[in-house]
């Protein structure tokens, strides 16, 4: 056996490895003293969070989030959950009024082809196609934005009155948003009661598998209203850019939805942009934080609903 | 999903990367080292790599030398990452006074004309001083004695006692910075101002009772009589004063040079203030060494401001 080579790394002995600073933690407290009450944080996970509040406020966040479908959520969608003593995340500025803010952001947009999915039904029913987008694209856009042909028709026409002003507006190529959009999705949607009459008598199963989770998906984003926004809180976001989408909705991969929402991305974080969804709630009144938990889990519940629904959707493969 | 609490100041900072400085009697040398972190053992200290420029300019960031970005306006003057001074125009303002004077408590809630000022914030102190002209000042303008109390007569420093004052230094917090002054109470003399009865008097003749008042019996402490009992203040360091007059005022001032007076009558032309120094109103007097100076004369809204 080999002699060591003697080389020892140096070892700084009585060094402290970390510092802890604690300010302004009179709203953390409250919030972990009525998550405490209220059963929605383990008094065990105290030492875990090394005695933080809003450590121990972090890891009952997190565990409300797994609770709610965390994990499936993750699989199509890169969303921030924050609660903060601030309504805008990106500014430092802003008065306190002795409230917390629960903000849903994503960190990237999730991507659904809906395309082959819309053939196929309306192979179903011509109604069906036009029914299964409002059903999906509705439950989702109550929590969180979706970017779909209808942002795309707004940029074009953006561009297009900008075109006029100019000399060489002949030049100018604008993509066929307009082409790209199926015609059935201009008919009218289904009743629910037709819906399953229609889904329930086809031979087709993923139609009908499709159908049901747009359903399901339907009725858990309707669990709780999306909250208002006070005015004051309103205010901080007077100046600001509309939320970032969390979902694109295209019809084809490279169609020129996808197109539209590439270029106008580049602009999105020009300004800050609002949160998706925000909650206010007083850490101090149990009410009042148990209202915005019961919030985060039906967003969450939603948002693995769509994950669900994600995964048998034909034509999403991860393929390039 | 992830989650994140971002509540209050509290943060937890882990031991990331040592400094090791080398030094003869010349030269200096630093290394920078990671840290590698055991489970139950005691840090260790990574190889060594050059200090980059990058990392530098990190450290710095993370001690707070850097200044975030700022759109300056016009009324700024200097900014640093620890001070920011800037001017503002002679204008009116209402004052207020402290509790423990009965009578400038009378004078609470008026407006008052103020000289133009200049303010400095460093850290959590607050300075102020007056200004010759209403105009921004250049780094040749001198600075004048600010006329009020709380306010240090040799470098301005107001004393903040318990006022409610902006923890930032930044752009923004000029308009607080300047409301915590002027809207606490002003309550006690200091440096310049060391009398309360003086001020006050100011403040009360400015205010208007419609009665003519002889100011020097308004000017600070230190004053001397002349053999024709005129009462002659000896002003800080210099040798002139500045004026606000609220409308057009015939003023008589009276300029002594040892025992020898020149008395000068000027008409106010300024609408708000005015400034003389002794050359404008002695020509030929240079040295200042013995100069006093005092208005003998002027009608109720006029009022000596400050010394230089």
């Amino acid at each position: 056996m080999g002699r060591p080579s003697g080389v020892v790394m140096p070892k700084l002995d009585g060094v402290a490895a970390e510092y802890r600073m604690w300010a302004e933690d009179k709203l953390a407290i409250e919030l972990a003293e009525s998550l405490t009450t209220l059963g929605l944080a383990e008094p065990s996970a105290w030492e875990e969070a090394k005695r933080s509040p809003t450590g121990y406020a972090h890891t009952a966040l997190n565990r409300w989030i797994a609770l709610h479908g965390g994990e499936l959520v993750r699989q199509n969608f890169a969303l921030n959950v924050t609660i903060s003593d601030c309504p805008d995340p990106y500014s430092s500025e802003g008065e306190r009024r002795g409230l917390l803010y629960l903000l849903v952001d994503p960190e990237s947009a999730g991507y659904m082809i809906l395309g082959p999915t819309l053939e196929m039904l309306g192979d179903v029913h011509p109604r069906l196609p036009v029914t299964f987008y409002s059903l999906l694209v509705g439950a989702i856009q109550r929590w969180v934005r979706v970017y779909d042909h209808r942002d795309a028709l707004d940029r074009l026409e953006m561009w297009r009155e900008w075109a006029e002003g100019e000399a060489d507006q002949d030049e100018y190529e604008f993509p066929d948003v307009e082409g790209c959009v199926p015609p059935a999705l201009k008919l009218k949607p289904l009743s629910p009661w037709q819906v399953r009459r229609i889904a329930g008598g086809t031979d087709n199963q993923l139609s009908r598998q499709l159908v049901q989770a747009a359903l399901d998906l339907d009725s858990v984003s309707r669990r709780f209203r999306r909250p208002e926004i006070s005015e004051e809180t309103r205010e901080a976001f007077m100046d600001s850019n509309p939320p970032l989408p969390a979902l694109l909705v295209s019809f084809t991969r490279q169609d020129a939805v996808t197109g539209c929402f590439d270029e106008e991305s580049q602009t999105f974080l020009e300004a800050s942009p609002e949160p998706n969804m925000l909650v206010e709630f007083d850490p101090n009144n149990h009410a009042s934080v148990r209202r915005a938990f019961d919030i985060l889990a039906v967003l969450c519940e939603t948002m693995a609903a769509a994950s669900r629904l994600a995964a048998i959707l034909p034509g999403n493969t991860n393929e390039a | 999903m992830e989650a994140h609490v971002q509540v209050g100041a509290s943060a937890n900072l882990e031991l990331r990367h040592a400094l090791l400085v080398y030094a003869d009697r010349q030269r200096v040398f630093a290394t920078l080292h990671d840290i590698i972190t055991q489970t139950g053992g005691a840090p260790l200290l990574a190889p060594a790599r050059p200090l980059s420029l990058a990392f530098l300019r990190r450290l710095a960031e993370g001690l707070g030398s850097m200044v975030a970005p700022e759109v300056l306006p016009e009324i700024v003057l200097a900014r640093t990452p620890e001070m920011i001074a800037w001017w503002s125009p002679a204008t009116r303002r209402i004052m207020f006074f402290g509790e423990a004077d009965d009578e400038a408590r009378k004078l609470n809630g008026v407006q008052f004309p103020h000289p133009p000022l200049v303010f400095k914030v460093r850290g959590q102190e607050l300075f102020v001083r007056a200004l010759e002209k209403s105009a921004r000042p250049t780094a040749a303008t001198s600075l004048k004695t600010a006329p009020y109390w709380n306010t240090a007569g040799d470098n301005g420093r107001v004393c903040l006692g318990s006022v409610r004052a902006p923890e930032s230094t930044s752009v923004e917090s000029i308009k607080t910075w300047e409301a915590a002054f002027f809207q606490s109470a002003f309550t006690h003399p200091l440096g310049g101002c060391t009398s309360n009865q003086p001020q006050r008097r100011f403040f009360r003749t400015l205010a208007g009772d419609g009665k003519q008042e002889n100011v020097p019996s308004a000017l600070p402490h230190g004053c001397r009589r002349d053999p024709e009992g005129i009462r002659h203040a000896r002003p800080v360091g210099g040798c002139a004063g500045i004026f606000t007059f609220p409308s057009k005022q015939t003023v008589k001032v009276r300029w002594s040079i040892g025992w020898r007076y020149i008395d000068y009558t000027k008409s106010c032309w300024m609408e708000r203030s005015g400034y003389w120094s002794s050359d404008a109103v002695a020509p030929g007097v240079r040295s200042l060494g013995d100069c006093h100076t005092s208005i003998y004369q002027c009608s109720p809204r006029g009022i000596l401001l400050a010394y230089v």
